[in-house]
């Protein structure tokens, strides 16, 4: 007798998404996650920025009590440096004895996973960017449709980036833009600049209440993290999967390693914190969802593959401002979302060269801004609270066959993650630089001299590739068949990122949770 | 002086160059409270600064700092700046809620951009002759 029929590995959005597809077939589910949850205890203040002026407890919240929000960041996004979000990434590095070089190795131990603290940005992919991929187009496409319809994406569906992003699914209405990404969303829809779409960005964010979620009100707070769950986070399903009785969801199981027994996969789990005892845990199939660099980790152990590095797609990243001048001066917001405003991209309509978000610096700490400001602190403080009106910080991204990196198990056990960029990053990224600067300057948008920067890579966390699924097995190295069934263990599944062959430029965890959806649909139409 | 009394004296000093006024003791408090949590040690500031904290910006490091003590100030001046803004006795010099017209904001951006134009040439002497290395 099993645990459960399918055991799922991981506590995030690629582990819930695997697990709705066997839960509403009727299969017993069971998730093993280390799942450690927030220890903070301070109430968000009431609006962003209104809070600073009025709160005299706010910056408990903004920097924590203790404050770690004080500590450098250096080129990690402002989402990481925010106090009740530091329990996330806590420990992951030790638990999987991690050694990186040239690459931010970044991962969660938190019941929802990295989705506690992301940016929301879900985008699907195009056809051409999965043309090489050994998945059915439209099969995917019907996943995209039932995740946005469960965890609720809102954007507009007739902008020319709609037109662009390629399959249709449930939206919700977008939120109402900052003032500033209106003007250049204006501005663009009037010029028309070439080679450069722009349009609302689309995040995972209700504008209307779902499931106990409530809808957003602006309050402008949600890089420290939304009260009212109007931001999509993995662990608001882990809360739905537990009302069926097939579902069980067990924390402090941080699973070590994973192995066949007597026609059932085993996976050996033990508490990093250490209040449980090491446990097995047995079921008939075995989804591995903890992430790119979790679920390499079990294979390789398990496989015994040592010193052999493996690819591992990283997506080069960076950001830089720009400036409207006729926003100087302007009041801020009092109401305001925070996250997204907008998103462009460059390249072939359905196959970028490169992809971004825009945002506006009001929900932002000022001072994360203007410490850039070539100015004194103190005169920085002013010119900021009239400029930061007018300026959008924009991220962005190069597809991931611009990174070179590698994972690999070393023979001591440990995990090294080389990170490096292709021969031909240099032009790629010169290139993408002068069109989207271009872009933003027929947009109405002065890129801001000196403000470009280029991100570590991994520093937003989006890694895939390591075990790619294939039509046909590789002689190299482990992946995956075009189910997500690791070939030569069958059984054995991977759903999260490691199973993506590669990353296009887009954000990947809408495709993710996508693929993630569509494995578990297969499985649950063939278990028996 | 007691370390207690460097790290408060080193608070009035920086706080009040960003408030552009003596800084309320909480603030003053919570920097201090900043500081050990960090295990930092109080920096050696030059004593003429207490009589004049606005000074500070003659020796803000320009660009990247060069040298410890540059490093160090750089690291406290952003501790400072975020002390001030996430407090109401600070957050009004970063945020405007609409108390202040465009064009007051515009005018308060403009003379602090015409007082880094007169401090510069000052800012660039030190950052290659520094005051402490």
């Amino acid at each position: 007798m099993t645990d459960a029929d399918v055991v799922v590995i991981g506590g995030g959005a690629a582990a819930v998404s695997a697990a709705w597809p066997l839960v509403r077939a009727g299969l017993r589910v069971l998730m093993l996650d280390q799942g450690r949850r927030s220890d903070a205890t301070t109430d968000l203040p009431a609006r962003f920025p209104d809070g600073k002026l009025s709160d005299p407890a706010a910056w408990k919240t903004l920097l924590g009590a203790d404050f770690t929000g004080l500590a450098e960041t250096g080129r990690k996004t402002p989402k990481m440096k925010i106090p009740a979000h530091q329990y996330v990434m806590r420990g992951f590095s030790a638990a999987y004895r991690l050694k990186a070089n040239g690459v931010h190795a970044l991962g969660s131990l938190a019941r929802g996973g990295l989705t506690v603290m992301w940016g929301a940005g879900a985008y699907p992919y195009a056809a051409a960017e999965t043309a090489h991929w050994p998945v059915d187009f439209a099969e995917l496409c019907d996943s995209y449709r039932e995740i946005a319809t469960r965890i609720g994406i809102c954007g507009s569906a007739d902008d020319d980036l709609a037109a662009a992003l390629g399959p249709a699914h449930p939206l919700q209405a977008a939120l109402p833009a900052h003032p500033t990404a209106a003007l250049m969303l204006d501005t663009y829809r009037r010029r028309h600049p070439q080679d450069f779409i722009l349009g609302r960005a689309r995040n995972a964010v209700l504008t209307r209440p779902q499931d106990g979620r409530q809808d957003c009100d602006q309050t402008g707070l949600c890089l420290w993290g939304c009260p009212r769950g109007a931001i999509y986070r993995a662990d608001q399903d882990i809360d739905l999967l537990s009302r069926h009785d097939n579902f069980r969801y067990q924390d402090c199981a941080f699973v070590t390693a994973v192995t066949q027994q007597d026609g059932h996969w085993v996976a050996t789990a033990r508490d990093m914190d250490g209040r449980q005892p090491e446990r097995r845990f047995s079921g008939r199939r075995l989804i591995l969802a903890a992430g790119t660099i979790g679920t390499t980790a079990l294979v390789l152990r398990y496989f015994g593959i040592f010193d052999r590095p493996l690819p591992l797609a990283c997506h080069p990243a960076f950001a830089f401002a720009a400036l409207r001048p006729s926003r100087i001066g302007s009041a801020w917001q009092s109401r305001h979302f925070a996250l997204g405003q907008l998103a462009y991209q460059i390249g072939p309509a359905g196959q970028p060269d490169a992809f971004g978000s825009v945002f506006s610096c009001e929900g932002l700490l000022a001072s994360d801004v203007i410490r850039a400001f070539p100015f004194t602190r103190r005169n920085a403080a002013v010119i900021g609270r009239a400029l930061l009106p007018a300026i959008l910080v924009a991220n962005g991204y190069l597809p991931s066959r611009y990174s070179d990196s590698n994972i690999r198990l070393t023979s001591d056990g440990e995990l090294e993650i080389r990170g490096g960029f292709s021969v031909d990053y240099e032009a790629a990224l010169t290139s993408a630089r002068r069109r989207i600067a271009r872009g933003f300057r027929r947009s109405g948008m002065l890129p801001l001299p000196g403000s470009f920067q280029r991100a570590q890579l991994g520093s937003d966390s989006h890694y895939a590739g390591t075990l790619p699924m294939t039509a046909v097995p590789g002689s190299q190295a482990p992946g995956c068949d075009p189910n997500g069934q690791v070939y030569d263990a069958p059984g054995l599944y991977v759903a999260d990122g490691a199973a993506l062959p590669e990353m296009p430029a887009k954000h990947p965890t809408f495709t993710i949770m996508a693929n993630a959806d569509r494995i578990s649909r297969r499985l649950a139409a063939t278990f028996w | 002086m007691t370390q207690r009394r460097r790290i408060l004296s080193e608070a009035r000093i920086l706080m009040s160059f960003i408030l552009r006024r003596s800084a309320p003791p909480h603030l003053l408090r919570r920097y201090a409270r900043a500081l050990e949590a960090g295990r930092r040690s109080p920096l050696d500031l030059p004593r003429w600064l207490a009589a004049a904290p606005a000074l500070v910006g003659l020796i803000e490091p320009f660009g990247k700092p060069r040298g410890d003590f540059a490093a160090q100030l750089t690291d406290r001046l952003g501790m400072a700046l975020l002390l001030c803004e996430t407090d109401p006795a600070g957050a009004a010099l970063f945020v405007n809620d609409g108390r202040l017209s465009r064009l007051a904001a515009c005018r308060s951006a403009l003379s602090g951009l015409i007082a880094e134009s007169a401090m510069l040439p000052v800012r660039l002497v030190l950052k290659y002759i520094p005051i402490r290395s």
